[in-house]
């Protein structure tokens, strides 16, 4: 479902308006000496919606009609293909920069590219890896949809170093890491100040770069992606960022200026959300925290959550990103977990 | 909506209040933009083009007679319902008319000018607190040109209390 903040901004970022702040329950855009003010609970239908668009028409010169029309009808509307023996992330660009299937050649080829280094960046950074070959597959051929492009991780080699994850290769498991860093950053569009984008994408210095020029590549081309992400023996992941979306994931990657600080917590597992690489955890002292989940403790915690009852030691890095005004978010990247001891069974 | 034809007096005042607004905020400088007649989804009646990208909602009320010091105005429970979702200033405007509709507008056809017989009061309705039960405006609070240039200031007082303009200067 289209979240309407997201969408209004997404329009907001492709016709030259700037984000000039975010507080707990707005943002507030600029172009030139325009200002308008967005409610993260904006609604279709809402007042708040007409005044959105009542101020915001007036800036672009159209009228309330057609803005609302270009606002709502901007994404496309993806279905998943079929599902193949090799993990696919398959991502129908639309958008401003897409007119009826077409889209710019260069950009998109530099986009295709830069794709391909964030894959080639996450494994390296997953693994600790000094170099790791650009193995990424492209699909070619026709396709429905707006501008469609796919990416297939590639044939497994027989020496293929196989790790704890259900993908024979590790572009595999990255094009997975890297829809959960859309998704979050898609959400984080959605509600800037209630986002784990920043714990997301604690990453090596090389795949921030690569993601954050990703993302400079969709807010310059003017895309937004929907897809799927299909896995083989598995059910398609809904795979999405707007240009909103792109915006936030561009300022995670570049903006640098956080406190870091190390904390472990005692407590119980409460969810783990494998869409976002995301789990959530209910310490001793009663406070909840979600975190996001590199991909090396992923198959870790989703173990750990299956069992309901099961009590761990989990350590964090707690990200604040420092604003001009002060602290503007906290949020946890989970660094390691381990099981405690379960309590020997009373046989009576 | 009402159909073709003379309409009763309190339809006639229903559509004075707010193009009587309008003139005064058309006065200050500043677009207004009228409801459809019957058609306040929003519990308002108009929206004044305070800041480019920001328009700010204005219920009008009118009201025939002389009220002394205050009027009040209980809230309706549409209202608040509708008036929930503010998240910028708004406010309520009620347009006092004399009870003899034909003397709203006074044309004087030797000096050639039009007399509106009407005045206007203002109040300010965010945020608006769940116990508050009515809204009073005061004779003290006449709406003139010059209120719509505090109004504008209000915008942006609000915008910089609220961390929403990064640039501005405290």
């Amino acid at each position: 479902m289209i979240n309407a903040y997201s969408a209004a901004t997404s329009y907001l970022l492709s016709h030259g308006w700037d984000e000039e702040a975010i507080t707990e329950r707005a943002g507030s855009w600029t172009k030139r000496d325009a200002l308008t003010i967005v409610p993260f609970t904006l609604e279709p239908g809402s007042l708040s919606w007409a005044q959105f668009l009542e101020g915001v028409a007036g800036v672009q010169r159209i009228t309330i009609a057609d803005l609302e029309r270009e606002i709502l009808g901007a994404r496309a509307q993806a279905t998943p293909g079929p599902t193949t023996d090799r993990i696919e992330l398959d991502l129908h660009l639309s958008g401003p920069g897409v007119r009826t299937h077409e889209t710019e050649a260069r950009r998109f080829g530099l986009f295709v590219a830069a794709t391909a280094d964030v894959v080639t960046e996450l494994i390296k950074d997953a693994y600790h890896l000094a170099r790791h070959p650009n193995r990424l597959q492209v699909v070619g051929g026709p396709g429905e949809g707006s501008v469609r492009i796919q990416f297939r991780e590639p044939v497994p080699v027989v020496d293929e170093p196989l790790f704890d994850y259900p993908s024979a290769t590790v572009e595999g498991q990255a094009l997975h890491r890297l829809a959960q860093i859309f998704n979050t950053a898609d959400q984080a569009a959605a509600r800037p100040t209630d986002s784990l984008l920043d714990a997301q994408v604690i990453l090596d210095p090389g795949a921030r770069r690569a993601l954050a020029r990703v993302a400079r590549l969709m807010s310059g081309g003017g895309w937004s992606a929907d897809g799927f992400l299909t896995r083989p023996n598995d059910r398609p992941l809904a795979v999405g960022l707007s240009l909103a979306g792109a915006h936030r994931l561009r300022l995670s990657t570049e903006d640098a200026e956080e406190k870091i600080r190390t904390i472990t917590h005692h407590g119980l597992m409460d969810g783990w959300t494998w869409s976002l690489g995301e789990m959530r955890f209910n310490t001793d002292a009663g406070k909840s925290v979600r975190a996001a989940v590199p991909a090396g403790l992923q198959l870790t915690v989703a173990a750990l959550n299956s069992n309901p009852d099961q009590r761990v030691t989990a350590s964090f890095q707690v990200l604040e990103r420092v604003g001009p005004k002060g602290t503007e978010s906290t949020q946890h990247a989970l660094i390691s977990i381990t099981p405690d001891a379960l309590l020997p069974v009373d046989g009576g | 909506m009402a159909g073709p034809g003379p309409q009763a007096i309190d339809r006639r005042q229903a559509w004075f209040g707010p193009q009587y607004v309008g003139q005064v905020v058309s006065q200050a400088g500043y677009p207004w933009k009228a409801e459809p007649d019957g058609n306040d989804v929003y519990s308002f009646d108009g929206s004044v083009g305070i800041h480019p990208g920001t328009s700010l909602h204005v219920q009008v009320k009118c009201y025939r007679g002389t009220f002394k010091h205050t009027k009040s105005y209980p809230i309706k429970d549409a209202w608040r319902a509708n008036w929930d979702d503010l998240t910028q200033p708004a406010y309520f405007v009620v347009v006092e008319l004399p009870s003899d509709l034909s003397s709203w507008l006074d044309h004087d056809c030797v000096n050639r000018w039009t007399l509106a017989r009407a005045s206007a009061y203002w109040a300010r309705i965010d945020p608006l607190p769940p116990e508050q039960k009515s809204i009073q405006v005061r004779t003290a609070d006449r709406f003139t040109a010059a209120t719509v240039e505090l109004w504008r200031e209000q915008f942006l007082d609000y915008a910089d209390s609220h961390g929403l303009r990064r640039g501005a200067v405290s």
